[in-house]
């Protein structure tokens, strides 16, 4: 039977992978790969971005620490099942962002035949272990509750600014060009060639 | 003769007559000349069939060797599909294909080192111990060069055209199926041999079926982006993406450790 597990492995990933290409071929074509894709981005993160007394104010023990003296355990269940869907969908939507973002870079990198193999690899496995850290951190914050999540939410506040600051810089220091088809030009990019 | 022997024998027979329709309605689009590796994949394919009908009503004993002698040939024909797949997946992508490329050479030097520690005994030897482990193997290492390709197409959001995604999804299909099957077969034996037959026929007429309908008629592919990155920008942009994304993990990870 252990000599038999491999083969089915092999077998069942390769049927969930073909489903999962056909799914996605599915859906309609979005061109990430388009400059205003990136500048929509960076724009959506931002507008993520909650001001720090508000990440304080949601994630306070302050505040559960106030309904639950006055109410009972009901109400303390509901306080903090709502804090969490609220952390949660903030999470997801942050990491939303971060994927389109890495997904302007891959659209990029798959038609430059001048791709560094080291740089890519290694951009991947950083991609990927962010990634795994997103769904750790969203465990921890089901797990545990949202208001033992409260020192761990402000460095996601900082490096999504820090997304921010060095996507925005970067968005002034590219420049495009332009292989064949005519197409209006991105806002703010500055197309060459 | 019973009806499973007449259902096996009508699915072989409308198995034929399909593709010898996608045969000749590919040769009147075009289709066979673009894709000219997985239309000589399935060229083989249909005569073999043909022949293994005359074969099987001739001498069912000689069947048998018959059998196991073209399914390695065959096997071997199907790795046109897969060049096919890269080659159609990629052309217009040099940077995903640089990438691909590298790690199958590595793949490729890791089998060719492990094939080297245990030699065939030869060629003609091996084609004639072809069975269902050895199949199962070659399918295997198939099986894992497209599980690479979807996600390498998964990974730089690579668009696939209708008739290359239905060559991919068929063929993906059958071998997935294939290695379950043929792992199941080896490992239970001769008790799984009916069924065996009957799942290896019905995955092949399914994917078919989809090559059919895909590659009824041609479809244009879709192109890369218009707006693309100058080389040194490239660089720029993925000397800085890959250090953010080491600072963002450094940033969540660092809570967890105190």
């Amino acid at each position: 039977m252990s000599a038999l597990l491999p083969y089915l492995v092999v077998g069942v990933v390769l049927l969930a992978l073909i489903a999962f290409l056909v799914r996605r071929s599915m859906q309609p074509v979005l061109h990430t790969a388009e400059f205003s894709g990136m500048q929509e981005a960076v724009a959506a993160l931002r507008a993520n971005l909650l001001p720090p007394e508000l990440v304080d104010r949601i994630f306070s023990r302050e505040d559960l620490e106030f309904v639950g003296s006055h109410c009972g355990r009901g109400v303390v269940e509901m306080l903090e099942q709502e804090r969490m869907a609220i952390a949660i969908s903030w999470l997801l939507a942050t990491r939303r962002q971060v994927t389109k973002l890495m997904t302007f870079h891959l659209t990029q990198a798959r038609l430059h035949s001048k791709i560094r193999f080291r740089m890519e690899m290694g951009l991947a496995v950083e991609y990927l272990s962010l990634y795994a850290a997103f769904e750790l951190f969203m465990f921890l914050v089901w797990l545990r509750g949202p208001f033992h999540a409260r020192k761990m939410v402000g460095p996601i506040v900082g490096m999504a600014a820090q997304i921010c600051t060095v996507y925005g810089e970067l968005i002034g220091d590219l420049e495009f060009k332009r292989p064949s088809r005519t197409q209006a030009p991105p806002s703010s990019a500055r197309i060459v060639g | 003769m019973g009806p499973t022997k007449l259902l096996e024998i009508a699915l072989w027979w409308t198995g034929i007559l399909v593709a010898a329709v996608l045969f000749v309605r590919a040769v009147h689009t075009g289709l066979c000349r673009k894709y000219w590796l997985f239309f000589s994949y399935l060229g083989w394919v249909l005569a073999v069939e043909v022949v293994r009908f005359y074969v099987i009503s001739s001498d069912a004993h000689v069947y048998r060797q018959f059998y196991w002698h073209t399914q390695a040939l065959s096997v071997i024909a199907g790795y046109c599909v897969i060049l096919e797949a890269y080659r159609g997946v990629l052309r217009n992508y040099p940077g995903a294909q640089k990438i691909a490329t590298t790690i199958l050479l590595a793949l490729l030097a890791i089998v060719v080192g492990k094939a080297y520690s245990h030699p065939f005994e030869g060629p003609t030897d091996w084609l004639l111990s072809f069975t269902a482990e050895v199949e199962r193997d070659m399918r295997t290492v198939q099986g894992l060069l497209i599980a690479f390709l979807i996600a390498v197409i998964l990974y730089y959001s690579i668009p696939v055209g209708r008739n290359l995604l239905g060559i991919i999804f068929g063929y993906t299909l059958f071998i997935g199926t294939n290695i379950i099957n043929l792992a199941l077969q080896s490992s239970l034996g001769p008790s799984y041999w009916t069924p065996w037959r009957y799942l290896q026929s019905a995955s092949y007429f399914v994917a078919l079926l989809i090559w059919c309908i895909t590659l009824w008629s041609p479809q244009a592919d879709p192109k890369p982006e218009a707006v693309v990155l100058r080389e040194r920008d490239y660089g720029l942009l993925a000397s800085r993406t890959s250090n953010l994304l080491s600072r963002v993990r450094n940033h969540i990870v660092r809570p967890f450790g105190r």
